[in-house]
């Protein structure tokens, strides 16, 4: 009986020790398909048994147990090993940054190098096919943020500067404009602007070659601008939504760069804001090509210059009238480049004008009298600059400024 | 991959998997029944074995049926990008220590760090990652601990392009001084830790062809040279940046600074021509030397050949030891003068290096119109030819209208209608060159002379 029941259980033993050779043998039929959405190129696997013989050993982590072809497991198992979840970032970032440069490589094949033929750089070529490029290097790049972002919750947009990431394009200025607002709603913003950013090129990748843009064209960028504003505003409360403009607007910006010299306080800005708002909202999207439009439109920015003498004090006023002029926003540059106090910028403008009044007043009998007239006056206003200026500024001033080589 | 790669491959897994059937069997077997050595074997105790056996069996083939994932029926297909899988079993003892601890890897020592990675079988291309990640972080925030950023002020006018129009003050010369030195320190930390170029490194990243470009233009030197050579530039590249952030704010170089660099230079040229045979280095020249990219650029309209390019490229090279160098100074009309002189002088010895048709060319590709036609072709994805239509239209009928405004025979009324006829020939000729919608592109981006002669004004 005994025997009996031996033979039937070896035979058993065989049975089951070949079932057990199909089972561990077959390759499992499919990954779980929250793993298949994010797979990645893994360059080092390698199946393995390891039996521990001594009971005191100590078994170190093994990075062949943590990599994985796919970045949600392989974000488990780093996170699971303990590993610090900045360096988890980097990780995952550094991989799928080159994943995508190769994605980006398989596109658009390295062309034969002739050296001595000009190549351009992709940004500044002008063909077609390199708008195309550039139309698909977008959309790569709009991808890998998403991916980024749902894997390891950075958004490059705000981080990428520190992940090394190539497309990062921010400054410190930028970010810093951005801190009134939250974490979640500077990310909104930033969807809604890579939303519409995608609507455009869109649209750009279909105009001709020079990017000229048809009347319908303009009006469908108009519309989607107004999309895109009202959805913002709509994510906005109302004091954001404010400082957003502020901050962001075309208006600000103008603004900003028109308003350098005379440096407007906070109220003086928010005035000059609203007022210069209402006229650029009045003339966005206008026609080039329509001469009637173009006149009316220079009109209301002349009447807007009033509307700012009657928002501003009389001194105030002067002062922005003068960081208007060319000479004045010339002056302020050298100014400070060479680091001299900014009234010397005032005081440069001011030899200038004067120096080119005299110049036109010159009364003289022979042209030998007036050049010799003007050479008397020249000397003056270089001993006055060189008061001003001192040697070395003086000769680079002499160097950079026409004005003063066309009275030689 | 090839079938023998395959058969090894299965081979190979079927034998690891073996080893782990026997495992689990002897493991379960030494269990059962290791107490009793020494006792008689008898048909009880092996059919207790046995069963033992059918037990441990019954339970490997529950666990790698329980343990196989579900098999979703719409899963997608797995991206060909995934290479293997790592199935990583590690059967442990009672008594061991497992130290399953990223702790134990870490380290504030950057070397120690990297021989832990290394020890745990992390690939070389990870450590770099996390290695270069890590100083990038480091680097930033001294960069941002030295230049900490201003709290935006949306009426502070500083940023205005007015201010940077004649050149950078101090405090932005500073600022470059300390990002060059910064990046100097990282590069050269990334090199001593990891052995790689940090620029290479990160071209890695970007999705451009920039690498594989480079790599085309490195093909004439064998990459050990090329490590040597890039590591010369690097050095020499650094230096010279280092003594230009010393110019004045409009970058004028004074007398000591030129000199400076002209030594510097010297240096480096001395030490390329070490590093490299003669013909690699008239290579090198050929493609990376600052001449070679003045020879593209000049020649672009011309499009030379190789030949005609290896011809021309010592004269520029020539002119551009003296007008090319620091030390020349636009602002002063003499020098000027002689440039001028020196350039017209090199396209004399030109005209002796290429056919008479080659040299016209030349010249015609030097002129204005000629190369707006070659920017508009280009633009617009026209054949080579095009260029010189649209160059040879436009000459012919500006030499045609100022024939006719010189014509004193002529009344207004004539004038005017010989002009308009010119004009609606130009029209028919280019409409019919170039087609209706790049005609309005041209007439849009570089027409300005067809409206005029429509109007009668050139």
């Amino acid at each position: 009986m005994s025997k009996r029941l031996l033979m039937a259980s070896a035979g058993l033993n065989v049975a089951l020790a070949g079932v057990a050779m199909l089972v561990v043998f077959r390759a499992p039929p499919a990954t779980n398909p929250s793993a298949q959405e994010t797979p990645r190129e893994v360059t080092q696997k390698v199946s393995r048994v390891k039996l521990v013989q001594e009971p005191d050993e100590v078994i170190r982590l093994d990075w062949r147990a943590i990599e994985s072809g796919d970045y949600a497991t392989y974000i488990k198992n780093l996170r699971a090993a303990g590993c610090p979840e900045e360096t988890v970032r980097d990780i995952v970032i550094a991989d799928i940054n080159k994943h995508f440069a190769r994605r980006w490589r398989e596109m658009n094949p390295v062309r034969e190098y002739k050296y001595w033929r000009h190549g351009r750089s992709s940004g500044d070529d002008p063909t077609r096919e390199a708008a195309s490029r550039r139309k698909a290097l977008e959309a790569l790049l709009r991808e890998k943020r998403e991916l980024v972002r749902a894997l390891v919750g950075v958004d490059l947009a705000e981080d990428g500067e520190r992940y090394a990431d190539p497309s990062f394009r921010g400054s410190n200025a930028d970010m810093a404009a951005l801190e009134f607002l939250s974490v979640e709603k500077r990310d909104l913003l930033r969807q809604v602007r890579d939303k519409y950013e995608a609507q455009i090129q869109q649209i750009n990748s279909n105009l001709d070659p020079d990017n000229y843009m048809p009347p319908e064209v303009r009006g469908q960028l108009a519309a989607l601008r107004g999309q895109a504003e009202a959805e913002i505003r709509e994510s906005l409360t109302p004091a954001e939504w404010e400082q957003f403009q502020l901050r962001f607007s075309d208006t600000a910006q103008n603004l900003r760069n028109a308003l350098a010299g005379f440096e407007p306080s906070e109220e003086e800005f928010r005035r000059m804001f609203e007022l210069r708002k209402a006229v650029d909202d009045q003339f966005r999207g206008l026609d080039p090509g329509d001469r009637e439009a173009q006149r009316q439109r220079a009109e209301a920015y002349r009447q807007l210059n009033e509307r700012y003498r009657e928002a501003l004090t009389p001194e105030r006023y002067a002062s922005f009238q003068m960081s208007q002029e060319p000479a004045y926003r010339q002056a302020l540059g050298f100014v400070y480049a060479w680091d001299l106090p900014k009234e010397t910028a005032a005081r440069l403008y001011e030899v200038q004008r004067s120096a080119q009044e005299q110049a036109r007043g010159v009364q003289a009998a022979t042209a030998a009298e007036r050049q010799l007239a003007v050479e008397r006056l020249r000397a003056q206003v270089e001993a006055s600059l060189g008061e001003l200026l001192g040697e070395k500024a003086l000769a680079a001033y002499k160097r950079n400024q026409p004005w003063l080589r066309a009275m030689q | 991959m090839p079938m023998g790669v395959m058969v090894v491959r299965k081979f190979a897994t079927f034998g690891r998997e073996l080893g782990h059937i026997y495992c689990a069997v002897t493991s379960f077997l030494w269990g059962a029944a290791w107490s009793n050595v020494g006792v008689i074997m008898n048909t009880g105790r092996w059919l207790a074995a046995s069963i033992s056996l059918n037990l441990g069996l019954a339970s490997l083939i529950a666990w790698r049926v329980a343990d196989r994932p579900a098999v979703s029926a719409n899963a997608p297909e797995a991206r060909p990008t995934i290479k293997r899988v790592v199935e990583t079993n590690v059967v442990v003892q009672p008594g061991a220590v497992v130290r399953h601890d990223w702790r134990a890897v870490e380290s504030a020592d950057y070397r120690q760090y990297i021989a832990n990675l290394r020890g745990i079988g992390c690939p070389e291309e990870t450590i770099r990652d996390i290695i270069i990640l890590d100083l990038n972080k480091q680097f930033i925030d001294r960069w941002r601990a030295a230049h900490p950023p201003k709290p935006f002020q949306y009426w502070d006018t500083s940023r205005s392009g007015v201010f940077f129009a004649a050149g950078r003050n101090t405090e932005e010369r500073e600022r470059e001084q300390l990002q060059l030195e910064l990046n100097r320190e990282k590069r050269e930390l990334v090199r001593e830790l990891l052995g790689v170029d940090l620029a290479e490194e990160l071209a890695g990243y970007h999705m451009s062809n920039s690498r594989a470009d480079l790599e085309n233009m490195w093909t004439f030197l064998p990459p050990a040279k090329r490590g040597v050579v890039e590591e010369i530039r690097a050095k020499y590249n650094d230096l010279e940046q280092g003594i230009r952030v010393r110019a004045d704010p409009d970058g004028r170089l004074s007398p000591e600074l030129q000199q400076a660099i002209r030594d510097l230079r010297a240096r480096r040229e001395a030490e390329l021509a070490q590093a490299m045979t003669p013909g690699e280095l008239e290579q090198y020249q050929l493609r990376m030397s600052s001449t070679a990219a003045n020879v593209r650029l000049a020649l672009s309209a011309f499009e030379p050949t190789e030949e005609e390019y290896r011809r021309v490229f010592p004269l520029r090279r020539a002119y551009d030891e003296i007008y090319a160098e620091p030390g020349f100074d636009r602002t002063d009309p003499e020098q000027l003068r002689q440039r001028t002189e020196a350039y017209r002088q090199m396209e004399e010895q030109m005209r002796a290096m290429l056919t008479p048709d080659r040299f016209a060319e030349y010249q015609r590709s030097r002129e204005n119109d000629y190369r707006d036609a070659h920017v508009f072709a280009k633009v617009w994805g026209l054949p080579r030819e095009t260029v010189a239509t649209l160059y040879q239209l436009k000459q012919a009928a500006v030499a045609r209208m100022q024939e006719l405004r010189a014509d004193q025979a002529l009344d207004a009324n004539a004038r005017q209608s010989a002009l308009a006829a010119v004009a609606a020939e130009v029209e028919t000729r280019l409409k019919g060159s170039l087609g209706e919608r790049v005609y309005n592109g041209y007439l849009r981006g570089q027409g300005a002379w067809v409206r005029n002669l429509r109007g009668g004004n050139e």
